[in-house]
């Protein structure tokens, strides 16, 4: 548009028609020409020359609708000169049927979560579902070497809780546990299974310690009633530090001064986690924590030193949280 | 098939012939109602003008939607694009026939256009003296119109009024403009 003058500029614009004043927007008439007029216009809309003509010109390209059709044609010939590959087809049509309604689309996304669901659901049931359907059970022991001195050493530590330290079958039974212990071929056990073991010896001697000590009357830790016992204590005790030794290759405690030794047992009793407390409060018995199974195998004689000291301190029995005699693995159901 | 979703396969398959026809019944009756109420609006003829412009429109989108397709990324968008087609090919269609002028300088008239290398200093004017005295109504109205450098069909679009309302609210206010000017011009001259 050529540069003009104010006046001119101005005086462009003509006068409006008296005939279109207060008309509603194009939507309004789009509507109104589908016969969906909104009640604010009807009345306008039944008066307004403008407005009819509108909705004359809608109704009538509705009712032809020869343009339209003659666009749609065109775009289909087009799309047909592009001449697809059967697959680019395929997905085009597939693509087109899947989003022509909500549902279809719902109906898809149903079908490929359900179809995941199919072919996961063996590992899911494997791996992933709740340790509802797992629970602890206890596996017997083999009845070798290894597993008779697991057996008798937890009838040594139920001897203590059912009579006198000096009854002798208990005596006769560790005995007999000594004899065992000491011919077994440490070097063909498994670490769990040598763990398992060393626990098993602690315990028992743990409570038959406390047993003896507490079958005197008011025994104090520095009499010679209690020394004596203490010299039976380590009897057996000597045994488990012998399992250790053949384990860690005499590395670790070989290394160790007396003092730090001392001080590397007391400073692992403050480690021990007592889980729960049972039986009599007067002789109760300390559950702790088991965790033989994360033992540093070069460590594993102090814990165990470590173990029978808190037992003495505590004047208490002590045994692992999953019971000293056996193995105890999670095992799905069938 | 809704707009949206014609959108959005035609992004990927520029040439897909379900999607066009669906994009194609969506708009066609709105476009239509656009260009009918302007032509009837101006009095320049309508029925077979306005299907005639919004066929042509939208061949040309048809044609040109392989460049653009990443550029329209809504529906609003969309009408956007095809309306000022529609309003490009009136102006066309009309620039040359005496009778529609009052409908050209209703689609094409900007601020820029009609003053050119003067427009800064009318900006001005407009602006700091004129649009400060107008009802407040009118002052948005040609304040728009100088700022933003849209025509007075464009203004109507964004405030989704018909080409009448908007044709009868814009020349009162131009009126009142052109009172307010020409004063202002007069006293200048006297100074």
């Amino acid at each position: 548009m050529e540069k003009r003058e104010a006046e001119e500029f101005f005086d462009l614009w003509e006068p409006l028609s008296s005939d279109g004043g207060n008309c509603p927007p194009d939507q309004v008439l789009t509507s109104a020409a589908k016969g969906a007029c909104p009640e604010e216009w009807a009345s306008h809309l039944s008066s307004c020359k403008q407005c009819g003509s509108v909705v004359e010109i809608l109704q009538k390209a509705a009712q032809s609708q020869r343009r339209l059709g003659e666009f749609i044609e065109m775009a289909r010939s087009e799309a047909k000169k592009i001449a697809p590959t059967p697959r680019l087809r395929l997905l085009a049509i597939f693509h087109a049927f899947i989003l022509a309604s909500p549902a279809r689309r719902t109906a898809l996304i149903a079908g490929i979560v359900a179809a995941m669901l199919m072919l996961t659901w063996p590992f899911v049931n494997k791996n992933v579902r709740s340790p509802e359907n797992y629970s602890a059970t206890t596996t017997p022991l083999e009845m070798d070497k290894y597993g008779k001195a697991v057996q008798l050493l937890q009838a040594t530590f139920e001897d203590t809780s059912s009579g006198p330290a000096s009854d002798p079958k208990f005596i006769a039974r560790r005995r007999e546990l000594d004899g065992l212990i000491r011919d077994l071929d440490v070097e063909a056990l498994d670490p769990y299974k040598l763990a398992q073991l060393n626990n098993a010896i602690v315990a028992s001697n743990a409570a038959w310690t406390r047993s003896q000590l507490s079958s005197g009357s008011a025994p104090a830790i520095a009499n010679t009633r209690y020394s004596s016992k203490l010299s039976d204590f380590y009897l057996v005790w000597g045994l488990s530090s012998h399992l250790n030794k053949s384990w860690v290759d005499g590395r670790n405690q070989d290394q160790l001064s007396p003092q730090e030794r001392a001080e590397a047992i007391h400073s692992a009793t403050d480690q021990i986690q007592v889980v729960r407390i049972e039986g009599d409060p007067d002789q109760p018995t300390f559950v702790i924590q088991d965790q033989t199974q994360n033992w540093d195998p070069a460590k594993a004689d102090v814990m165990t030193r470590a173990i029978g000291t808190f037992a003495v301190r505590s004047n208490a029995n002590v045994r692992f949280q999953n019971g000293p005699l056996a193995q105890v693995k999670f095992v799905p159901h069938r | 098939m809704t707009l949206d979703q014609a959108l959005q396969v035609l992004r990927k398959d520029a040439r897909n012939a379900l999607a066009w026809e669906a994009l194609a019944q969506e708009i066609y009756s709105p476009l239509l109602g656009y260009v009918g109420l302007l032509l009837v609006t101006f009095k320049v003829g309508a029925g077979e003008t306005a299907e005639d412009i919004v066929q042509d429109a939208l061949l040309r989108f048809y044609e040109r939607w392989p460049e653009i397709r990443n550029n329209v990324t809504s529906n609003a968008g969309l009408f956007g694009y095809l309306k000022k087609s529609c309003r490009n090919l009136l102006v066309d269609r009309y620039r040359e026939e005496r009778r529609a002028e009052s409908l050209i300088r209703f689609l094409d008239l900007k601020f820029r256009n009609a003053f050119q290398d003067e427009a800064d200093y009318y900006r001005d004017i407009f602006l700091k003296e004129v649009v400060g005295l107008l009802p407040p109504e009118c002052g948005a109205l040609i304040r728009e119109y100088v700022e933003k450098d849209l025509s007075p069909a464009e203004i109507a679009e964004s405030q989704n009024a018909s080409p009448a309302t908007f044709y009868s609210r814009w020349y009162r206010c131009i009126q009142k403009a052109r009172h307010i000017f020409l004063q202002k011009k007069s006293a200048q001259k006297r100074s």
